[in-house]
């Protein structure tokens, strides 16, 4: 895989979750945090590398999905500016939520700041670290 | 009656289930692909908890519920780990398995439950790298 189209992708997440229709779905139990096309592609793994989320990379690169562990006690308690999103999925009906269409539609510009927050941060620590690259091999 | 059903032991002899209703394991399967089906699902688990490298036991924030948290090193290269991570229920007799997926982090990202002081680890393989 060419690191070089991942991060081009990675910087235009936003678009990607767009034209993919990527959904999400929160397990209350679990407390994890899914927002990616609804079946992910046998091809596709995940892989971490920064400490609060991980993203979901096939082997040429394209990018499927986000999942954070630990969602609403780590990822969202530190973000308080998406505490709305939060409150959206304490909503969920059952233990493998998915939101509903006004869900989706009232978590819209969280999700588009999910996208911007991972976009930058993984691109400055590629920057920073490029040894990064080698979990893409 | 399971949609999903089996039953293993872990490293310590303890009796674990998995009893996945068909949404469950559907909705387990549309985000782990590497589950495949019910005999690689089941070899994932079994593989992560009857030979660990690491084990932690504690509840997770805001919740009452004690849970195992078993991680097994798949293969390392460089500063990447792969791993399965098996999440274990112990509200009820036998326990019952929650989550399995497999994953790849930085060695230093794979445990997350090092954030949260009510997990202790239980057991450790010295020849991890987790």
């Amino acid at each position: 895989m060419e690191g070089s189209k991942f991060l081009h992708l990675i910087a235009d997440i936003k678009g990607i979750a767009k034209r993919d229709s990527w959904e999400v779905q929160y397990n209350k139990e679990l407390d994890t945090f899914y927002w990616s096309r609804n079946k992910i592609s046998k091809d596709a793994k995940l892989k971490q590398f920064l400490e609060d989320f991980s993203l979901y990379i096939t082997s040429v690169g394209n990018i499927e999905g986000v999942f954070i562990e630990y969602a609403l006690t780590n990822y969202f308690s530190h973000h308080k500016e998406l505490g709305p999103l939060g409150e959206i999925l304490v909503e969920t009906r059952d233990s493998t939520g998915v939101l509903s269409e006004v869900q989706e539609t009232n978590a819209k510009p969280y999700l588009d700041d999910i996208a911007d927050k991972i976009g930058s941060e993984t691109l400055k620590a590629f920057i920073k670290n490029p040894k990064l690259n080698e979990v893409l091999k | 009656m399971s949609y999903y059903q089996d039953s293993f032991e872990d490293y310590g002899r303890r009796k674990i289930q998995v009893n996945w209703s068909e949404k469950l394991w559907a909705e387990h399967l549309k985000k782990h692909s590497e589950l495949s089906n019910f005999s690689v699902a089941s070899g994932l688990i079994r593989q992560a908890i009857s030979n660990p490298s690491l084990v932690l036991q504690g509840a997770r924030q805001g919740t009452k519920e004690l849970a195992l948290v078993y991680y097994k090193e798949i293969s390392r290269d460089q500063d990447f780990i792969k791993y399965i991570k098996v999440v274990v229920g112990c509200s009820a007799n036998p326990h019952y398995v929650k989550s399995v997926w497999s994953k790849e982090a930085l060695h230093y990202l794979v445990v997350q439950e090092k954030r949260y002081p009510q997990f202790k680890e239980i057991w450790k393989d010295p020849n991890s790298y987790i």
